[in-house]
């Protein structure tokens, strides 16, 4: 059939015809063979996606599978005619009597090497070619992918990121494709003008372009088309050079190459290199499945898909809400939120955690402080009673001291006084009536008896309230008058006393005799001793009294033990300055010291 | 025999005034005092051959006064007449220098007996006193 004969313009609006994978023909034939033939050599991209995907959708497509073969023109590197005559004859002589199923031609300098050989190496063979180029040439039983080059996609793209762009620096080189495609930019670029200028940075060698590069204008872009050769003659691969000059250029980069992405340019509309391979690998397996190529139209299809470097975004700060729906994002980096989520998460988390837990300490330790005040003031207000309390101790002490020493003494001087009257009115009475009666003497004598009695009663009762020896002739004696008491029980009390001065303040004679008498009865009563001895020592300052006795003794740190008589001996000593010590253990007996200034107030200065 | 000439000394005035009274057939009482202090003044101005004291006075007691006077009359004979049946007391009167313990209720047949003792140069206690006590 005749090839279509595609003009610039009309590619634009062009049928996109829609292709369906045809099943695998179960066919008993034998194994299908392709040969592929490329214009370029075996580095560029279309070629290297090729070969890696044409076989694998054959071998797919195919019952059988495919035996594969293919060759590369490299016209970019071996552009003269005669080389490819002899490339020609290489290729009749490597494969002689071979028969192919299909040729795929991959790009005009194919094509035209297959349209060129038809008749000898390639007659009667199928042919599928690929181009992006308008064909105006025909050939027979072919059919083919047509993928125009839209070379103003990018410049589209490239606006709708920067609107304010007003200058556009084209680069491309000095070999006959890059020229070609400068043409062709050329023809496309015409209707942005007069919005953009454009500069085209052609055939430069490659220093003085990246001089140039380095110091562009602002809201100005760069659009590298290809460079295969600089002005110098130097040759390049086009994507490495594209490096060189990335590394330099101080404004964005655009390109309409799918591989480009990725090696410093922004973006652009490019032709998806893998989808113009699965377009011919499609077309290729109608014709091997049994399709008649001569009538399969040709496909006229769009590739172009527009593509941004997430990283080029960021790094001339170009905003992505910006971004035209559709586009495809690439190398897109994850943000310090999608990178370290759960590190976030987790700190945040911990820091929460922490404070909470900070917050329960300053509640907890203030609750506390609160909480020591208050036990510190109730402390305060205990200690205050304690000394109310030891206070109205001593104060009661004093003051049944001073009421059993006033009933004594009233009893003493006032009932004492008036029966020892009573008894000599009544002796003398008796006397005077010794001539009378017998029985008024008998009655008289009764009456003397009975007021004896009552006499004998009131001044024993005056002694146990307030022993009158106390008052008269000291402790020693008053202590005499205990032991003589409690000797009476079983109990061998002795008594030794040494330089009591004859003076003594009464409160000191009677704290004395006191604690001395509460001694001796706990011995007795509770400690069951059989044998007290009672020393009373006078010093220089004050009397120690000493009471040891042999009984069953008693835990001193037990508070049980601390019966009212302890403490009320210390309620006595206190407000004297005296002090007390106690000696005892279970079994041991009890050894009681007690020292008692002589005036409290010289003890305690 | 020459009357005992006899200081008095009591607090307690009906009781002094009955003693006074038991002594006046035997002995010339020449002073009746209420306290200890005016005991010591009036034993040094009127020179006493006997003391009868109570014990328990006021602003100086018995002992008290009979420790002042003891120096300043040699020869002075002391009777303690006292309501305390106490034999501490009454061994405490005889160290002290005293020459005879009297209960005052057993006044009435012991204080004369007591000064004629101690007139005569021997003591004398109320009996029983130690007895009583048992």
């Amino acid at each position: 059939m005749w090839i279509h004969v595609i003009r610039p313009g009309a590619w634009s609006l062009s049928l996109v015809v829609a292709l369906s994978v045809l099943a695998p023909v179960h066919a008993s034939g034998p194994q299908p063979s392709v040969l592929i033939l490329h214009s370029t050599g075996r580095d560029s991209q279309i070629s290297l996606t090729s070969e890696r995907e044409l076989p694998r959708r054959l071998d797919r497509g195919l019952a059988r599978g495919v035996d594969y073969y293919s060759e590369h023109i490299d016209a970019g590197r071996f552009p003269d005619g005669a080389y490819q005559d002899a490339f020609g004859d290489f290729l009749r002589r490597k494969y002689g009597e071979h028969r192919f199923n299909l040729v795929v031609a991959m790009q005009e300098v194919a094509i035209e090497f297959v349209s060129r050989n038809r008749n000898g190496l390639f007659s009667s063979t199928p042919v599928v070619f690929f181009t992006v180029n308008p064909i105006d040439a025909s050939m027979s039983k072919a059919t083919g992918v047509v993928a125009p080059l839209n070379l103003r996609g990018t410049l589209e793209l490239a606006l709708q990121l920067q609107p304010d762009v007003k200058q556009v620096f084209v680069i491309s080189g000095a070999a006959a494709r890059d020229k070609a495609i400068e043409a062709r930019a050329r023809a496309q670029f015409v209707e942005f003008a007069p919005r953009l200028a454009f500069t085209y940075l052609s055939g430069l060698p490659t220093r003085q372009l990246e001089q140039r590069l380095a110091h562009l204008p602002d809201r100005s872009i760069i659009y590298y088309l290809l460079v295969y050769e600089d002005g110098g003659g130097d040759l390049f691969q086009p994507l490495d050079y594209l490096d060189r000059l990335a590394a330099i250029a101080n404004r964005p980069i655009y390109s309409w190459v799918d591989s480009t992405i990725g090696r410093g340019v922004v973006g652009g509309r490019m032709q998806r290199v893998d989808a113009q391979v699965a377009a011919v690998a499609n077309m290729a397996l109608r014709v091997l499945n049994g399709d008649d190529a001569g009538s399969i139209p040709v496909s006229v299809l769009d590739l172009h898909v527009a593509q941004v470097d997430w990283r080029q975004l960021q790094r001339w700060r170009i905003n992505e809400a910006r971004i035209p729906a559709g586009t495809v994002m690439l190398f897109r980096e994850p943000g310090p939120w999608e990178r370290y989520k759960l590190y976030i998460l987790s700190a945040a988390g911990l820091v929460l955690a922490q404070a909470g837990l900070i917050t329960a300490l300053l509640v907890q330790s203030a609750r506390r402080r609160r909480a020591e005040e208050r036990v510190r003031a109730s402390q305060i207000s205990l200690r205050a009673s304690c000394e109310r309390l030891r206070d109205l101790g001593a104060r009661l002490i004093g003051a049944q001291e001073a009421e059993r020493s006033r009933v004594a003494r009233e009893l003493h001087d006032d009932v004492g006084q008036q029966t020892a009257l009573l008894e000599i009115d009544l002796e003398l009475l008796g006397e005077d009536a010794s001539r009378g009666s017998p029985d008024l003497r008998r009655d008289i004598g009764h009456a003397l008896d009975r007021t004896r009695t009552i006499a004998r009663t009131v001044r024993d009762l005056s002694h146990r309230l307030h022993p009158p020896a106390l008052r008269l002739i000291g402790p020693a004696a008053a202590l005499a008058s205990l032991q003589r008491e409690f000797g009476k029980s079983n109990v061998v009390v002795t008594l030794d006393h040494q330089n009591v001065p004859s003076e003594l303040l009464p409160e000191v004679t009677l704290c004395v005799f006191r604690i001395a008498q509460e001694a001796l009865r706990n011995a007795v009563t509770h400690g069951a001793a059989r044998q007290v001895s009672i020393t009373l020592t006078g010093g220089e300052t004050g009397l120690t009294l000493v009471i040891a006795d042999d009984g069953v003794g008693f835990n001193v740190n037990s508070p049980n033990e601390h019966g009212l008589g302890l403490t009320s001996m210390h309620e006595r000593l206190e407000p004297l300055g005296g002090m007390l010590k106690i000696r005892s253990r279970p079994g041991a007996g009890t050894r009681l010291e007690i020292v008692v200034p002589y005036r409290a107030d010289a003890e305690r200065e | 025999m020459t009357r005992p000439r006899v200081l008095l000394a009591d607090d307690h005035v009906s009781l002094r005034a009955a003693f006074a009274k038991l002594l006046t057939p035997e002995c010339d009482v020449i002073g009746q005092v209420s306290d200890g202090r005016a005991l010591v003044a009036a034993a040094e101005l009127l020179k006493p051959d006997v003391l009868v004291v109570d014990i328990s006075m006021p602003i100086l007691n018995g002992f008290e006064a009979w420790r002042q006077i003891k120096g300043r009359l040699p020869g002075v004979k002391l009777v303690f007449l006292t309501l305390h049946d106490d034999d501490d007391l009454a061994a405490e009167a005889f160290r002290a220098g005293a020459s005879a313990y009297v209960i005052k209720g057993r006044a009435a047949s012991d204080l004369r007996t007591a000064i004629r003792e101690v007139w005569q140069g021997r003591t004398f206690v109320t009996q029983p006193l130690s007895i009583e006590r048992d």
